[in-house]
């Protein structure tokens, strides 16, 4: 059995080997199934099922009460890992499904969107990454707020938020649909409701 | 310790804006004249939009937190 002495963060690297290494077995169990001669139906409500799973486990596990536990996992998570979660932000639905979706069905011009997606990394992570850290806030429009001052700068960052994220989680919500009504056999309207 | 934190500004600032600027280059610069980078043998514009600047952008990300850690260092401002 695996020793886990002090705190979460002093065994990061454990606990993600470990979820790797429980990964990797999940799908060759799955590729054995196949191979046996299980359903595609059950193997896709397995995927489904697994992945709930761990993301409870993961929800019950790291639970927390306190902000600065809830926001930024106290500030403690190493940069290597931070990163892992920016890349694992990158590489989701809507850039797997719909971009690549979009430039097949679009050509040429679509790549604007490459390019403004991952060139925007460059621009959060010399203009407000460096100055969020050290101001000590949560979120954009609080550090917008208390830096120029007012609460009309807090709106007007709130509403190019909430514009961004809207355009973003419906193509998010949309692909893990998509996925969803795929993998289990479902419509889509269903998918999308088990999806999200 | 105000002129100390003065200059670390200047620095960062520097940094700051040359970042922006090959951002600039390699965002709208390069796309700007993609129809120039085509060659009958190689796609470059096709190229650079797919990888070429995916490739640069990820460098310099990594390329301006080594040099802001270092600048921060300078002037002993890092995080302990």
């Amino acid at each position: 059995m695996l020793k886990f002495e002090g705190g979460f963060i002093s065994n990061l690297g454990k606990v993600y080997g470990l979820y790797t290494l429980g990964f990797f077995c999940f799908v060759i169990l799955m590729a054995i199934l196949e191979a046996v001669g299980v359903e595609n139906t059950i193997i896709g409500w397995m995927f489904v099922a697994f992945t709930v799973l761990i993301y409870a486990l993961i929800g019950i596990i790291s639970r927390t009460m306190e902000s600065n536990q809830y926001y930024v996992a106290g500030r403690e998570v190493p940069a290597v890992y931070n990163g892992m979660a920016t890349a694992a932000d990158w590489m989701s639905g809507a850039s797997f499904i719909a971009m690549a979706g979009g430039i097949y069905l679009n050509g040429y011009p679509y790549m604007a969107f490459l390019v403004g997606w991952t060139g925007g990394y460059v621009l959060v992570a010399s203009l407000i990454a460096p100055y969020l850290r050290k101001f000590g806030a949560y979120t954009v429009p609080d550090f917008i707020g208390s830096r120029y001052g007012g609460n009309f700068a807090r709106f007007c960052a709130v509403c190019i938020l909430v514009v961004a994220s809207f355009t973003y989680v419906t193509a998010q919500i949309n692909g893990t649909g998509t996925v969803a009504a795929r993998a289990l056999q479902i419509p889509f309207e269903i998918g999308v409701w088990i999806g999200s | 310790m105000s002129s100390n934190r003065d200059r670390h500004w200047v620095k960062t600032k520097s940094l700051t804006f040359l970042v922006l600027a090959i951002w600039a280059i390699v965002s709208i610069g390069i796309n700007w004249i993609g129809e120039g980078l085509n060659s009958p043998s190689f796609p470059g514009a096709y190229f650079m939009a797919g990888m070429g600047s995916q490739i640069i952008f990820a460098i310099l990300v990594f390329w301006f937190a080594f040099r802001q850690n270092k600048i921060d260092e300078e002037f002993n401002l890092e995080e302990k």
